[in-house]
């Protein structure tokens, strides 16, 4: 039950060196923003300050944008402030997205000293061209740099970014991405797909005609090769996207996939909480289910930073799931998981509403509440696209390349 | 003649579609009817929702109106509405049969059309006085005096003091009033003659069954009275007589000369068709009036239940429907593909996207159509013939002496601009030129005869579309003929799906099958498998597209703040699946049934 979760803590840094060809993310470029940069440190101060009532939290992520943008000063305010209003565990897990080329020996080994314990680099590819291609600010010499920097300064858990199918590479070109990423020793790997999004400079080629994008059954064919490659290495492929050596799992990500409450925190951020800790009171559902919120911040920089300038904090969107919107948000974000969903864990979503027969094995509960979509779910089984059993169900790797389809059927 | 005639018109409006017809009948009722106008919904003649938002008008409705004249004396109009559409033209003569006078809506900015003049000819045929009327005198654009000339010219009625009027302002209407007490002749008829009355429109009614809208050519009619159907052959007793305003009025009798309503208990419209003529069962008139037609459906087409739609539902709401529309036909047929559905029958391809519009919106019932076919003659070699209306049941080709296809007399006017693409269009579409004339020195007639099956898809649509919405077309059934046609089957995933079956000429079974295979490879989503699309002319496969198989569809990264917008598009991903249809393995949309033969002439 999402009570019962220790809940997490995002904080979202909208500023770049300059923007990718592909991001979709709410970030701006940093030089025409920088008189903005210390003033929307101090509103996202203020917004930490309004919406921490001393619940737990046991990670805090520093994502954007590129938050190593940021000086170690500016970040070591927002930290401080965060753990004044929020109890976070001495042992938590605090990570920091750092892009190459906004980083030096110096600044790593103050963000190191201020208790950030892992950094997310995005390094997306080794190759000079493809890095150029994509619109990215630095070299993969830079990017190996940086690395034995952070090493020097004391980081032991370090996530790389690898994207894939990138228009007109090929799978050998991958594999020795991977490679030469893989020689570089991270503790994890986010091995991702590019994808077109609306809004993206390549999204505009595309339509122009001007982007020819890799084939499917290539784009597949990275994957599956890429994922057997990392294995083979020593990395659990324990999400659609993520590998990790064995206890250096994203702690902070994996709460997204288990319905755990988190506080985004900034521009845009998003956010999954009980009522409680939304509003600091204890309030329940008559039925006992607690009440649970998507909370999107707002995303026009003018108007957050002016409403909390005047110590007002507003949302742009208050969402309260429903219970099926608790259960099938469960069940999808859980299938992303190599270990898929327990019956069990999702009918705790579902709580008390339809669980009146307290001795219903949670299985026999999940294939009532889903008696329309079993039969499609059988066929997916019996094609090989998903594993079932008694206390669960999972998707093959072959279902992954599907995963919107077996996904959708639960919503 | 009885003086109550003297200051009775009947008259209809009749005007190309947008012409301002409906605007026009507004006016009136604003001016001499007796609704309040701030009752009035835009265009009240016009009842239906889908009749408003398409600006054509289905069904009648007829209306009472006074009108103080300049004489000093009241008048009573009754203004019979008629149906806008090529569709119902039958219905549209009797409506003009239950007149005396017609005036002709002309827009001043567009001059005659083909339909206009379609209409001019039936109220010529039944000997109306016609009123010429130029309307949207209100624009810059209108040129009155050319238009006069061309009503002159293409008509051949004196147009010289047609009033020019503003249906849209009012302006000039009060004058166009004044004109037609003058011009439109009074009825005539004997009171006390035997009953002779003629049904020009039905509906039907829940609590007092149809309700006839008649026009009472000599005799009365009252409560009490025995009336007969004299085509029908049926009797019923008469339970209510009275006026529309258009509300009903009851009233004790209706005489010769006057229009008004009828009920009589009776429970189909198809009892009381249009056209046929009511009499007295006891006292009968010698003969019905001329010009009564059984209805005859030219387009079919099967209405399926979608997904999730019970059998029943769909039962019901066609059994309704034909309560009222007697033009309307169906009975049960059986699809391997689709199931347990019917046959249709309609007057028109317009008359068919209103049934299937009103299944959806006032019976919120999700259907299927098939494509809309014709009825084929088949002659067999054992000397038979059968009617195929369903390209699936067409015989055995071993068996089939010959093929006969209906065709129609098609009647295009257009401005002399567009002749040549017209040519082209109606050549692909194998037809045969009979006539073409120069009505005035930019506007032309021409005379196709096309085969009706030509004409059903989107004939109309590539009309317009090639003469930028300047041609208009006008049709009616004129034979069946001898034809080299062959069933163009669809095959998905190698299993024939009979709901595509279609009938086509076959020098074109190759251009066709093509078309269809590469139509469908668009509208059929990618699966996890290949599925190959066939064409096929009996067992030889003609076409061949594959949809190739979809292998990646998974959201590469889900982090904090991407739920809410990932869910939405997994929700938006299942909404799609519903509306699909599943054929052995694969996913049709629905959509896929009427779209499929929907291709662009030019390219």
């Amino acid at each position: 039950m999402t009570t019962n979760k220790t809940g997490g803590i995002y904080i979202h840094i909208p500023f770049c060196l300059r923007k990718c060809n592909y991001c979709s993310f709410l970030s701006f470029p940093a030089g025409e923003m920088q008189p903005w940069v210390e003033r929307y440190v101090d509103c996202l101060i203020r917004e930490i300050r309004i919406r921490g009532h001393g619940e737990r939290a046991d990670t805090i992520y520093f994502g954007g944008g590129t938050p190593s943008i940021l000086s170690a000063e500016q970040i070591s305010r927002i930290l401080d402030s965060v753990q004044k209003v929020f109890e976070v565990a001495p042992d938590s897990e605090i990570t920091l997205e750092a892009n190459p080329a906004t980083l030096d020996p110096g600044k790593l080994a103050a963000f190191r000293a201020l208790g950030i314990n892992r950094l997310s680099m995005g390094v997306q590819s080794t190759d000079d061209e493809i890095l150029r291609y994509l619109g990215r600010v630095h070299t993969a010499a830079q990017a190996r740099k940086d690395v034995k920097d952070a090493r020097r300064a004391g980081f032991t858990n370090i996530n790389m970014d690898l994207i894939f199918a990138v228009p007109g590479t090929t799978v050998d070109g991958v594999m020795k991405d991977l490679e030469r990423l893989v020689a570089l020793e991270p503790e994890h790997i986010s091995f991702y797909s590019l994808q077109l999004v609306e809004g993206t400079p390549f999204f505009r080629e595309f339509e122009e005609g001007r982007l020819r994008e890799v084939p499917d059954f290539v784009d597949r064919d990275m994957y599956h090769r890429g994922c057997a490659f990392l294995r083979e290495h020593g990395f659990e492929h324990y999400e659609i996207s993520n590998f990790a050596r064995p206890g250096r799992r994203s702690r902070h990500n994996s709460k997204y996939w288990s319905m755990a409450p988190y506080w985004g925190l900034g521009l845009g951020a998003s956010s999954y909480l009980p009522e409680p800790r939304r509003l600091g009171t204890e309030e329940k559902t008559f039925s006992g289910r607690t009440r649970n919120f998507r909370i999107v911040n707002e995303s026009d920089m003018e108007k957050y930073c002016g409403d909390l300038e005047k110590g007002e904090y507003r949302p742009a969107e208050v969402h309260e799931n429903s219970e099926r919107d608790d259960v099938s948000e469960g069940v999808f974000t859980g299938l992303r998981r190599a270990c898929g969903i327990t019956f069990q864990e999702i009918r705790e979503l579902s709580r008390s509403e339809d669980c009146r027969d307290e001795d219903e094995d949670p299985r026999d509960w999940f294939f009532r509440y889903y008696k329309e979509e079993m039969p499609e779910l059988m066929a997916f089984r019996d094609s090989g696209f998903v594993d079932l059993d008694g206390r669960g169900m999972r998707l093959t790797e072959k279902g992954i390349d599907i995963s919107n389809r077996i996904m959708a059927l639960f919503v | 003649m009885e003086d109550y005639l003297k200051y009775i018109r009947n008259f209809s409006i009749i005007a190309h579609i947008d012409h301002g017809k409906s605007t026009l009948a507004d006016r009136l009722i604003e001016k001499a009817g007796m609704v309040d106008t701030h009752d009035m919904k835009d265009q009240y003649l016009d009842n239906m929702d889908i009749e408003r938002e398409r600006g054509i008008t289905i069904k009648l409705q007829t209306t009472r109106l006074k009108y103080k004249a300049g004489d000093g004396e009241t008048y009573t109009l009754n203004l019979i509405d008629t149906p806008g559409h090529v569709d119902f033209n039958y219905e549209v003569s009797r409506s003009l049969a239950a007149c005396d006078g017609a005036v002709l809506v002309v827009d001043a900015t567009q001059g005659v059309e083909a339909q206009t003049l379609g209409n001019v000819y039936l109220a010529m045929d039944e000997d109306l006085e016609i009123l010429p009327v130029l309307n949207k005198m209100d624009l810059d654009s209108a040129r009155p005096e050319e238009c006069k000339e061309e009503i002159e010219d293409i008509i051949g009625i004196d147009a010289e003091d047609a009033p020019e009027i503003s249906a849209k302002t009012g302006y000039g209407v009060d004058g166009m009033l004044e004109k037609l007490v003058r011009v439109l002749p009074p009825p005539q008829g004997d009171p006390e003659g035997k009953l002779k009355a003629l049904i020009f429109d039905s509906y039907y009614d829940s609590y007092k069954g149809v309700v006839i809208y008649s026009r009472i050519f000599d005799g009365t009619v009252k409560k009490g009275d025995i009336i007969l159907m004299m085509n029908a052959g049926k009797k019923y007793e008469v339970t209510e007589v009275g006026y529309c305003l258009p509300a009903m009025k009851p009233a004790d009798s209706l005489r010769a000369g006057e229009v008004g309503y009828i009920c009589a208990s009776i429970k189909r419209v198809a009892d009381a068709r249009v056209g046929d003529t009511i009499t007295h069962a006891e006292a009968p008139t010698e003969k019905p009036l001329k010009g009564y037609k059984k209805a005859q459906s030219m387009v079919y087409c099967g209405i399926y239940p979608a997904e999730g739609e019970k059998y029943e539902n769909v039962k019901d709401a066609l059994e309704k429907l034909q309560v009222n529309d007697a033009a309307f036909t169906f009975e049960p047929e059986n699809s391997t593909a689709l199931g347990f559905g019917y046959r249709c029958g309609f007057l028109g391809l317009l008359h068919m996207d209103v049934i299937v519009e009103r299944l959806e919106r006032e019976f919120d019932l999700d259907v299927i159509t098939t494509l809309p076919s014709v009825i084929y003659k088949v002659i067999m070699k054992d000397g038979s013939v059968q009617m195929i209306q369903n390209p699936t049941n067409l015989p055995d080709p071993a068996e089939i002496q010959e093929i006969q296809e209906p065709i129609v007399k098609a009647n295009i006017m257009t401005p002399k601009d567009y002749v040549g693409s017209i040519m082209t269009l109606c050549q692909n579409r194998r037809g045969k030129m009979t006539n073409m004339e120069y009505l005035t020195e930019t506007r032309v007639q021409l005379d196709y005869e096309l085969p009706l099956n030509e004409v059903i898809y989107d004939f109309f649509d590539a009309l317009k579309s090639r003469t930028r919405g300047y041609a208009s077309l006008d049709y009616e059934f004129y034979k069946y003929q001898k034809a080299k046609l062959v069933k163009l089957d669809i095959l998905l995933n190698k299993d024939l799906v009979d709901a595509f079956s279609t009938i086509v000429p076959e020098s074109e079974a190759y251009a066709k099958g093509r078309a269809m295979c590469a139509k469908l490879k668009k509208i059929i989503p990618m699966h996890q498998f290949e599925v190959p699309i066939q064409a096929a002319v009996g067992q030889k496969i003609i076409a061949r597209e594959t949809v190739r198989a979809y292998r990646k569809d998974v959201i590469a990264k889900c982090y904090g703040g991407d739920i809410s917008r990932k869910k939405k598009l997994l929700e938006k991903q299942k909404e799609g699946k519903k509306r699909m249809r599943q054929f052995g393995k694969v996913d049709v949309p629905q959509e896929a049934f009427t779209e499929v033969l929907k291709f662009d002439d030019d390219k």
